[in-house]
């Protein structure tokens, strides 16, 4: 794995010159750039642009081996299909989930029991996995797909729905695993909720995913008991796959996802 | 309108202009300080939009005839994110009913897809009016810095926060409007 320190900063003529000094060209103008923190360059490139106040993040990039090694992954998707409807104030939270174990205050509980809904004018790019804004632990798939996929891995779909016209979409579901994994979560950073109490783990970027605390033998898809989010009302389960779910999805030339190890 | 850019555009000092431009209305200073955002986008761009109607709560009002009001602006040297200033910042849902049919784009400053993690309603998130070009090249810069997917899913308060900060760094009035709060 290797730590990659982003920043996005205004360039001006003078970081130009501070850039190009270190074999980095930019044009003028807001640019984001990614620097391996293992370059010898990378400490005095990160003081020289401090006074500038950069954004400036690091995320943990994984190689071709690490990924196809994996033991066990977890997935996000490249993209997300749009937004879940009704949209505002989040009204879809009331339309798609049980809410009986609900915090609206840090967005845990919910518990979705009917179908998602999505304006029917999306445009349907190309893909093989995507996922609704807001809600990260959706995974969207085409039913070629979910057919392919459940003859092999025991997986639950659901339809999405046509916002408004309540029909069916027809290339489209949402698929859920069905099992849930304890993850040893270590010190990772969580936020406590002041109204629920309930426990929710940031985002882990920086580093491969926490392990799974006790080795199952047919876990092959499932969601972290644990829950995560960004500070808001998303929280959010990880979704996991095993290594002969990576294959077939690798096989099969399946687009969409991304893949981050989990620690062994 | 026209005769109130014609007299502006034609003053021969910069006080009776001033003087002039003082005594319009709230949706004249709207109208030419969008068109004053325009014309400093490249030329084409007006070339492009001249003679339009340009339509909005404060009535129609043509680009062409009021593109006279603000002969230099295209020379003005403006740094940080372009928008049409006369809207000011204010709701999405506000500036969406008032640039209803004009062409012109809503965008949020910090961007819809964070709602969830900033727990704020998507309407009433403050939004600035842009030209279709500008808002996919602000949305660019966005995704660069937080790329879609799961760069929005490890994306937390704090590096949203720092997101903004950098990407408006040169727009001191649209960070200090966020520091009283992301939505209206």
């Amino acid at each position: 794995m290797d730590k990659i320190s982003r920043f996005g900063i205004i360039v001006t003529k003078e970081i130009q010159s501070i850039l190009a000094s270190y074999n980095i060209e930019v044009s003028e103008g807001y640019q984001v750039f990614e620097i391996n923190e293992k370059s010898e360059n990378y400490p005095l490139i990160k003081s020289e642009l401090e006074k500038y106040e950069p954004l400036h993040y690091s995320i943990a990039k994984f190689s071709k081996k690490e990924i196809q090694n994996s033991k066990y992954l977890k997935i996000s998707t490249t993209s997300h299909i749009g937004y879940p409807q009704p949209e505002d104030d989040f009204q879809y939270i009331n339309k798609s989930f049980n809410l009986e174990k609900y915090c609206d205050n840090c967005g845990c509980g919910a518990v979705q029991n009917s179908p998602l809904r999505l304006k029917s004018s999306i445009k349907l790019r190309k893909w093989h996995f995507s996922q609704f804004h807001w809600i990260f632990d959706t995974l969207i798939t085409t039913k070629e797909v979910y057919g392919e996929l459940s003859m092999v891995f025991q997986l639950d779909y659901m339809p999405i729905l046509k916002y408004k016209k309540e029909e069916e979409f027809e290339n489209i579901i949402q698929i859920f695993p069905t099992k849930e994994v304890e993850l040893e979560m270590e010190d990772n950073k969580y936020e406590l909720c002041p109204k629920c109490g309930r426990k929710k783990y940031l985002p882990i970027i920086e580093d491969f995913f926490p392990k799974i605390k006790s080795d199952e033998k047919e876990l092959s898809f499932a969601y972290s008991k644990q829950c995560f989010g960004g500070g808001g009302i998303d929280c959010f389960k990880a979704l996991i796959i095993n290594n002969s779910f990576y294959k077939i999805i690798k096989d099969k030339k399946y687009k969409g996802l991304v893949f981050k190890p989990l620690k062994e | 309108m026209l005769d109130k850019t014609k007299k502006a555009s034609q003053a021969s000092d910069g006080e009776e202009r001033d003087q002039l431009i003082s005594n319009w209305n709230e949706a004249d200073r709207k109208i030419a300080s969008l068109v004053e955002f325009l014309v400093d986008t490249p030329c084409d761009a007006f070339e492009l939009i001249s003679g339009q109607t340009l339509s909005g709560s404060d009535g129609n009002r043509t680009v062409a005839a009021l593109a006279l009001v603000i002969p230099g602006a295209s020379s003005k040297a403006i740094k940080g994110i372009k928008y049409a200033t006369g809207y000011g910042i204010d709701s999405y849902k506000n500036l969406k009913k008032l640039t209803k049919g004009t062409g012109l784009e809503v965008h949020h400053l910090v961007e819809k897809r964070f709602a969830s993690k900033l727990k704020m309603n998507p309407n009433n998130m403050k939004s600035i009016v842009v030209d279709p070009k500008s808002h996919q090249g602000i949305t660019n810069t966005f995704r660069k810095a937080i790329p879609y997917g799961s760069g929005t899913e490890g994306a937390s308060k704090g590096l949203i926060e720092s997101t903004y900060k950098s990407i408006y760094k040169d727009n001191p009035e649209i960070l200090k409007e966020l520091s009283k709060g992301i939505s209206k």
